[in-house]
């Protein structure tokens, strides 16, 4: 991000003890400030609550069907970010969101202890480090939506719970870090006990090697453990694999990533469980080109339903994407899509987004 | 808590084994360019042992924050930075992931070697991206001028002393070493570049106007419109039209940039295209800081 990085705020503060650099003490202690959004064009054919029309005459919501956003004009997000250090030994990264145009919820709020060698501490509210996609913002993801097996496990919002957890870099030739953490329990997918001791457990092992000076290949693991809503126990497993690279010189921006990822839930485990288990997995597979540094286009392949069908059977997507960014800071997309339901059904979705960042935003995660 | 002696003479080994850094023979030194990576194996010598992070035939601007550059941050015991937020959308990452609270910015295993020089450029009135990608703090691509290349290694060899002060002695001798080559091929750079002094040039980006500066270029105009943001048709003619009127005979593209943007304005202005390494490792061959000098100046006033 080459970036001009000045506090929304800068021009607002007095200009009361200007150093040599000319920023004033105030705008040194304004936090990073920044705000995204996404806006949405779409049209969708078969998703059964909106009035669209439907070539399949099916007027119900499908089963198994993964989010697509209907026809029509709509906000997919806006999000505020702050982030500061807090003093020598934390730092602080606040997410408010408003999912479309109404209500202000909390995405993410929580601290990094920064003090200890080798070791991060987050305490707060998190994007759970499960798996790639779990931690990745909505803008930044390839596609304009998740995967569909990440939707039917962790829900809506994914594993994005009160807790804490602690990032270890092991002391390995290779990049190697392992998370152990404990959240709150809440996540309406697959735990969401309400019982005041229904704590998550959650373990990550991210492992990264370099292939040569230009690729690398990330392989990681992991497992999450807690009491389900359904009076028994949810284990969540996942793996991921990920490769990533670019060109040299006036190539470097021909870049290509492959991301995929396999998860599977085994929900209410327990024999004290009211009511029958669930075992929900499934894969997606991403794949990216940027044919320069302002366009680049991409696939989804996405299958639920793995080792069991789930549903009634298995779903399947398939999603192209084209991005066209102007600038590191706004782009276009647009998607198409066709999801392959239990039953014989299909939906399909055909989306364009607009986003936009303004202000001070911190990198994203490689 | 730990009930077999050998649980208990086990867990301190083991935490001792996460939570240490090894013992390191030399000073352990991370510098996010190739450049400065050069000038700190210049001061530092055999007491130093040198990594980078940006390689020089990339955009320094946009580097993948691999968490592989975090492992490398991960036992330094000195980070060096160009500054002046040209670093900005990647080295905070790894800084913060590197868990390394040694070389955290404000501490002393933290050094920006932009405090060494004075800055050209530096953005006047309103700020903000409507003007591209502006560094409020100036332009950042300051090691393209000898001198300051010499008041970097200064302010290297400063931090030297104090992170290793028992080798004091050796990173003075190393630097008037250095300077002593520098003042040497300063002069033989003035020579060849005397027939280049007052000419007009027009640069890719702003990335070789500390460069110009230094020789008696002029750089009238830019093949990005704004900083940062591609060409537009118009903006290609106005600069052919600027190129005649200003008798511009060179066009400085960085080797990380396409030669096409620049090829029409050098064909309509009666110009030539010079493909410059701007960093240390940006072209074959080119593997020390007064090597690039002596790349850059060959270029263009040889054409080869």
């Amino acid at each position: 991000m080459h970036t001009i990085l000045v506090s929304l705020l800068a021009f607002q503060a007095p200009a009361l003890a200007e150093d040599g650099a000319g920023q004033s003490f105030l705008s040194a202690m304004n936090p990073g400030i920044s705000a995204n959004g996404l806006f949405l064009a779409g049209a969708e054919l078969d998703d059964g609550e909106l009035a669209a029309p439907s070539w399949t005459g099916e007027s119900a919501d499908l089963p198994g069907k993964g989010e697509t956003f209907g026809t029509g004009l709509s906000v997919q997000e806006m999000e505020v970010q702050l982030t500061s250090a807090v003093d020598p030994y934390f730092k602080a990264n606040m997410v408010l969101a408003i999912p479309g145009t109404e209500g202000l919820e909390v995405e993410e709020g929580f601290v990094t202890v920064t003090a200890v060698p080798r070791l991060l501490v987050n305490i707060g509210k998190i994007k759970e480090p499960f798996g790639r996609e779990n931690v990745t913002h909505t803008h930044a993801l390839l596609t304009i939506d998740r995967a569909l097996v990440s939707q039917r496990v962790f829900g809506e919002e994914g594993l994005n719970d009160v807790g804490v957890n602690a990032q270890l870099l092991l002391p390995l030739p290779w990049y190697s870090q392992l998370t152990l953490g404990v959240d709150a329990g809440q996540n309406e997918g697959v735990l969401g006990s309400g019982d005041a001791g229904g704590f998550g457990y959650l373990a990550h092992w991210k492992n990264l090697v370099d292939l040569g000076d230009n690729y690398s290949v990330e392989v990681g693991a992991s497992g999450l453990s807690g009491l389900d809503d359904i009076g028994g126990q949810s284990v969540v497993g996942g793996v991921d694999v990920t490769v990533k690279g670019h060109g040299s010189a006036r190539h470097q921006w021909n870049r290509l990533v492959w991301q995929n990822e396999f998860i599977f839930a085994d929900k209410g485990r327990a024999p004290s469980a009211s009511k029958p288990g669930q075992q929900i997995g499934g894969l997606y597979s991403t794949l990216e080109y940027s044919f320069t540094k302002r366009f680049w286009l991409g696939g989804r392949f996405d299958m639920v339903g793995l080792p069991k069908p789930v549903d009634g059977g298995q779903t399947f997507g398939a999603t192209a994407i084209a991005v066209l960014a102007p600038t590191e800071f706004s782009c276009f997309r647009l998607q198409a899509q066709r999801q392959f339901l239990p039953g014989g059904h299909t939906a399909d979705s055909l989306t364009g987004q607009l986003s936009f960042v303004i202000g001070v935003h911190p990198a994203h995660s490689y | 808590m730990f009930s077999t002696p050998r649980a208990s003479t086990a867990l301190p080994l083991l935490l001792g084994a996460v939570f240490s850094s090894p013992a390191l023979a030399a000073v352990n030194v991370v510098t996010t360019t190739q450049d400065l990576a050069s000038l700190t194996e210049a001061v530092g010598g055999a007491n130093v042992k040198v990594a980078y992070i940006a390689r020089g035939d990339l955009d320094p601007h946009f580097v993948d924050a691999k968490p592989s550059y975090m492992l490398k941050l991960s036992s330094a015991n000195l980070v060096i930075a160009v500054g002046m937020e040209l670093e900005i959308g990647w080295l905070p990452s790894l800084l913060s992931g590197s868990g390394n609270p040694r070389v955290q910015s404000g501490t002393s295993g933290y050094l920006e070697a932009s405090a060494a020089i004075t800055p050209i450029e530096v953005p006047t009135g309103s700020i903000d991206r409507s003007r591209g990608d502006l560094h409020p703090q100036g332009n950042p691509h300051y090691w393209l001028d000898p001198e300051n290349g010499r008041k970097v290694a200064r302010l290297i060899e400063q931090r030297l002393e104090l992170v290793d002060p028992g080798n004091a002695a050796s990173y003075k001798a190393n630097l008037a070493s250095f300077e002593s080559s520098l003042t040497t091929k300063e002069a033989s750079w003035s020579a060849s570049m005397a027939s280049l002094k007052g000419s007009n040039v027009i640069g890719y980006h702003s990335t070789f106007d500390y460069f110009a500066k230094a020789y008696g270029m002029n750089v009238v105009g830019f093949v990005e419109p704004r900083p940062g943001i591609p060409p537009t048709p118009q903006h290609t003619l106005e600069l052919i039209q600027l190129g005649k009127t200003s008798a511009v005979k060179h066009i400085l593209v960085e080797t990380f940039h396409s030669g096409a943007d620049a090829a029409p304005i050098a064909s309509g202005a009666g110009a030539k295209v010079d493909t410059l390494p701007s960093s240390v490792g940006g072209a074959t061959g080119v593997d020390s800081y007064l090597g690039l000098f002596d790349t850059i100046v060959r270029i263009l006033t040889t054409g080869a």
